[in-house]
């Protein structure tokens, strides 16, 4: 944290320097830059996307997926496909596509339920060139 | 060079939070109260005043804080006496009641300074009421500009505000806030009701559930929904809220209000000046329009008792109750409505025979599917709970499973639900997740 222990305050602007890269997910104390974290994320509403009401299927596991904003942040295939919504817990990352910065990942788990479709994916940060 | 007509001035106490964390990892201390709000105008990079109320011991050191955030003049209107302003905080993320307890608060007097900013040239001003006269502390201050009162804290009667000698353009108020609980009938309407006559604007933030705008009596309800991500400290976000608010208020009410909202999240996020201001920074080259259609979670206070949860947990009168009772104090310190089939349909002596766990049995099932959410506790792997966590799936009710000690970690407690962790700001943020999408499907 910017501020540690309790011998002083010490969380004076540019006097912490936080990771600014890192690939795992551990972030207590909100250290690392969350542009930089890879994730997973279980998509939503599959059945209303173009994929699915296209082929009446889901996409096989390893199936390769790109982040984009399309009003909400949705994952999509390489040809541009709406494959399932990222839950908005993720929509910070609209700010961080802004930035240059992009999310690319593969299908890990799919399955056509019943009950339920579920459609779980990882992604990678790839950082502004 | 600024003009000093537009750089808004903020008003309020100075203390120190000092945020107690589990063991084994460090406890938090920085300067708090006002200086939240500092913050927030640092990030969006709004220049800015402080007048502030403060321990001596802490008046150098906010001086030189606060010039480090870009603050253009710092006011000393009095000094706090016979107490610290040190603040404990136990809950840093808000599950519950955050139990701040501020150090020898009943030994508190504040002395005020014969300070004249009447003459300064200031068109907003950001109040935080403290334990300080709220009129005499607006007599010091310019009579032309407008005030912003975020009464969340230290305001008992709202009549209070009628007094302030100046126009009154925003109130903002917070469902954490106790006078809310007192003033608003348990909804928007007793709010209107209670404070409409004394501001243009009301803003309403209901924490996990977004936040609501009245801007005046003919616009819609402007509804702002909340960001919700993994939080590590959300002592502050309020003040942040307010001061983006005002900071933005020349882009207009909704869009200073989007942008607060915005920034008030990732201030729940990070703790590093620097990182949060990065997040902000970036969240301000997406449009409004943009941030409109990304979306959030939106769970209006009151509309968060038409959806009942049902506690599935060993909620007995013996055994360990830790994090049954967590659970029940975070559902409820929110609003829900907890049902409790164990309180309402008997704890049965344990040789019951088998037509009366058969009524029993009925009875809870019954209580399960009359309700929105199952929210399942099964501490010391009780049976009744997993087994309540199965038929909850089959019966398409949504589950979320708290197992903080992990002994649950199986696959069907794990991939049945819709939700699984052993950290309840997880699965509050899950509870807020699911019932918004009912609410707004």
């Amino acid at each position: 944290m910017g501020s540690s222990g309790s011998g002083r305050i010490s969380d004076y602007p540019g006097s912490s320097s936080p990771s600014k890269t890192g690939g795992s997910s551990g972030n207590g104390s909100g250290a690392i830059d969350r542009c930089t974290r890879a994730f997973s994320a279980r998509l939503e509403d599959v059945e209303q996307c173009e994929y699915f009401r296209r082929l009446g299927q889901i996409p096989p596991v390893g199936t390769q997926l790109i982040v984009a904003q399309r009003k909400r942040l949705v994952a999509q295939t390489e040809g541009g496909e709406s494959v399932g919504y990222l839950p908005t817990s993720f929509n910070y990352l609209a700010a961080c596509m802004k930035g240059g910065w992009a999310y690319i990942g593969r299908v890990q788990r799919a399955t056509s339920g019943p009950p339920v479709i579920s459609i779980s994916a990882d992604f990678l940060a790839m950082g502004p060139k | 060079m600024t003009s000093k007509k537009t750089v808004p001035l903020l008003v309020g106490e100075v203390f120190v939070d000092y945020t107690i964390t589990e063991p084994a990892a460090e406890n938090k201390l920085r300067l708090g109260g006002v200086v939240h709000a500092a913050r927030g105008l640092w990030a969006v990079g709004a220049p800015f005043s402080v007048a502030a109320v403060l321990p001596g011991y802490l008046e150098g050191k906010t001086r030189d804080y606060l010039a480090a955030l870009g603050c253009v003049d710092f006011h000393v209107l009095g000094y706090v006496l016979g107490a610290p302003n040190v603040t404990a905080i136990f809950d840093a993320t808000e599950v519950a009641d955050q139990g701040y307890e501020t150090l020898l608060r009943d030994e508190k007097s504040i002395v005020l300074s014969q300070v004249d900013l009447s003459n300064q040239p200031c068109r907003d001003i950001l109040i935080f009421p403290g334990t300080y006269d709220l009129n005499a502390i607006c007599q010091m201050l310019p009579a032309t500009a407008q005030l912003h009162l975020d009464i969340a804290y230290d305001i008992d009667d709202v009549r209070v505000i009628k007094d302030c000698r100046q126009k009154v353009q925003t109130i903002l108020i917070s469902t954490s806030s106790a006078l809310f609980r007192s003033i608003s009938g348990g909804g928007l309407d007793g709010l209107r009701l209670s404070l409409g006559q004394y501001a243009s604007v009301i803003i309403l933030k209901e924490n996990r559930g977004g936040t609501r705008m009245l801007l005046n009596a003919d616009a819609p309800v402007e509804r702002l929904p909340a960001q919700l991500g993994a939080t590590v400290n959300s002592v502050g976000v309020g003040d942040v809220f307010a001061a983006v608010y005002v900071a933005t208020l020349e882009q207009g009410c909704i869009e200073a209000g989007w942008r607060a909202s915005y920034a008030a999240a990732a201030y729940s996020q990070t703790t590093y000046p620097d990182l949060f201001k990065t997040y902000v920074q970036r969240d301000l080259k997406l449009t409004v329009n943009e941030l409109q259609e990304l979306g959030g979670v939106l769970l209006a206070w009151e509309k968060r008792r038409d959806y009942p949860i049902y506690l599935a947990a060993p909620d007995f009168s013996y055994g360990d109750r830790k994090a049954v009772d967590k659970a029940i104090a975070s559902l409820e310190y929110h609003n829900f409505v907890v049902r409790r089939p164990i309180l309402e349909n008997g704890e049965l002596p344990r040789d019951s025979d088998t037509a009366v766990l058969r009524d029993t049995y009925q009875a809870d099932c019954a209580l399960l599917k009359k309700c929105s959410l199952v929210f399942a506790v099964p501490t010391a792997r009780d049976p009744g709970t997993l087994v309540e966590i199965g038929i909850s799936i089959e019966a398409g009710v949504p589950v979320i499973v708290y197992d903080p000690s992990g002994e649950n970690r199986n696959t069907m407690v794990i991939a049945g639900p819709q939700h699984y962790s052993p950290d309840l700001d997880s699965c509050l943020n899950a509870v807020f997740s699911i019932l918004s999408g009912v609410d707004q499907s």
